[in-house]
């Protein structure tokens, strides 16, 4: 015997007649000994006929002008952007100019690699130092103070005396 | 079908017409507006058109239209409620939940096809979007539980579940249009599902 909240989603397959023929008549076994649930199927088969009766609302005759206006539109604009189109027509060119760069390549040496930032960089840090510690090495000394750093700065260059290490600079 | 996918535009004009009247009601019963309705089903259409050739076939055109007509209204209506939420004055209630309550017709004056289908579109309106959503598609589109839940992505449990609470919300609001069960004749034409 199903209870009523079984019941509840079979009431609502009921009152609109989408109910199987087994699940009918366990439905028919529980409406026998259940008021509830008898008052709600004729509720929710008031409703559902109410629904199904709910005269339909006319298109107005300006959607489809309107669509086909936009759908013009947008087909343009499609004609336009759309890089599949593009990529189509233009695979011709792009396989000339594949050609051309293989052939101009073939005949044009490959040039040197330029100098990396990093290397850049390196150089700068570096100078002319031997021992192993770039220039600003001077930053995390332990008796640096703030003066000594802001004039080292100003004052210095990948050149001078800080980049090469000659100068105390915690004097 | 394959000519609107592959972008012939006369099948798709086709298409357009085959399911602009019942689109257009559709969504016209889930946003009661009749301009806002024009506007989406516009815009449900040109979505369509610039999605059809990735509509693998493998659910009714129908379902997949019906699908996309949800997806936009759903849209429309968060932002119209979010909308309506900011511009309303917290003492004012909310017209579109309030409407079903505010001078019920006259019963002389339902029986005039607008006027009875406004009364039930405003008393539609006082529902969640997901339960007018699922009695819509029930009871006035006519479609199977199973696919309402291919439309909506949910279970099936959800769709009765959800049919069956709008359908006891909208019973004190629809008193005034409930007839005896004989005036309505026989339902239409809904399939009965095993």
């Amino acid at each position: 015997m199903l209870t009523c909240e079984q019941a509840t989603p079979l009431v609502a397959r009921m009152a609109d007649e989408a109910l199987g023929v087994d699940d009918r008549a366990a439905l028919d076994r529980h409406l026998s000994g259940c008021a509830r649930c008898r008052a709600e199927l004729e509720d929710q088969r008031a409703v559902t006929a109410v629904l199904r009766a709910r005269p339909p609302a006319e298109a107005p005759a300006s959607l489809a002008v309107r669509l086909a206006a936009e759908i013009a539109l947008d087909s343009a604009w499609l004609g336009v952007a759309d890089w599949r189109g593009w990529s189509f027509r233009l695979a011709p060119l792009a396989a000339a100019l594949v050609l051309v760069a293989v052939l101009w390549g073939g005949g044009v040496q490959q040039a040197e690699p330029a100098e990396s930032l990093a290397s850049i960089v390196e150089t700068w840090m570096m100078g002319d130092r031997t021992d192993g510690l770039p220039a600003t090495s001077v930053f995390w000394q332990a008796d640096v103070n703030a003066d000594t750093l802001l004039v080292t700065v100003l004052l210095s260059g990948p050149d001078d005396a800080l980049a090469t290490g000659t100068q105390d600079v915690t004097r | 079908m394959q000519d609107a996918a592959a972008g012939d535009r006369d099948a798709f004009d086709a298409l357009v017409r085959r399911h602009q009247a019942r689109t257009y009601n559709f969504v016209r019963t889930l946003v009661n507006d009749d301009a806002d309705a024009e506007d989406l089903a516009q815009e449900i259409f040109l979505r369509v058109w610039k999605s059809i050739g990735r509509f693998r076939g493998d659910s009714a055109f129908r379902t997949w239209l019906f699908r996309i007509a949800v997806n936009v209204a759903r849209t429309h209506l968060s932002r119209r409620s979010r909308w309506r939420l900011f511009a309303r004055p917290a003492s004012e209630p909310d017209s579109e939940a309030g409407g079903a309550h505010d001078d019920p017709p006259s019963p002389e004056r339902l029986e005039d096809d607008v006027v009875r289908r406004d009364a039930i579109d405003r008393a539609l309106a006082t529902l969640s979007p997901e339960l007018r959503t699922a009695v819509t598609l029930r009871d006035v589109e006519g479609l199977e539980y199973r696919e309402i839940a291919r439309v909506l992505d949910v279970p099936i449990g959800t769709v009765e579940s959800r049919i069956f609470r709008a359908r006891q919300r909208l019973r004190p609001l629809l008193e005034p249009l409930v007839r005896p069960a004989s005036d309505y004749g026989e339902p239409a034409a809904m399939k009965k599902e095993g």
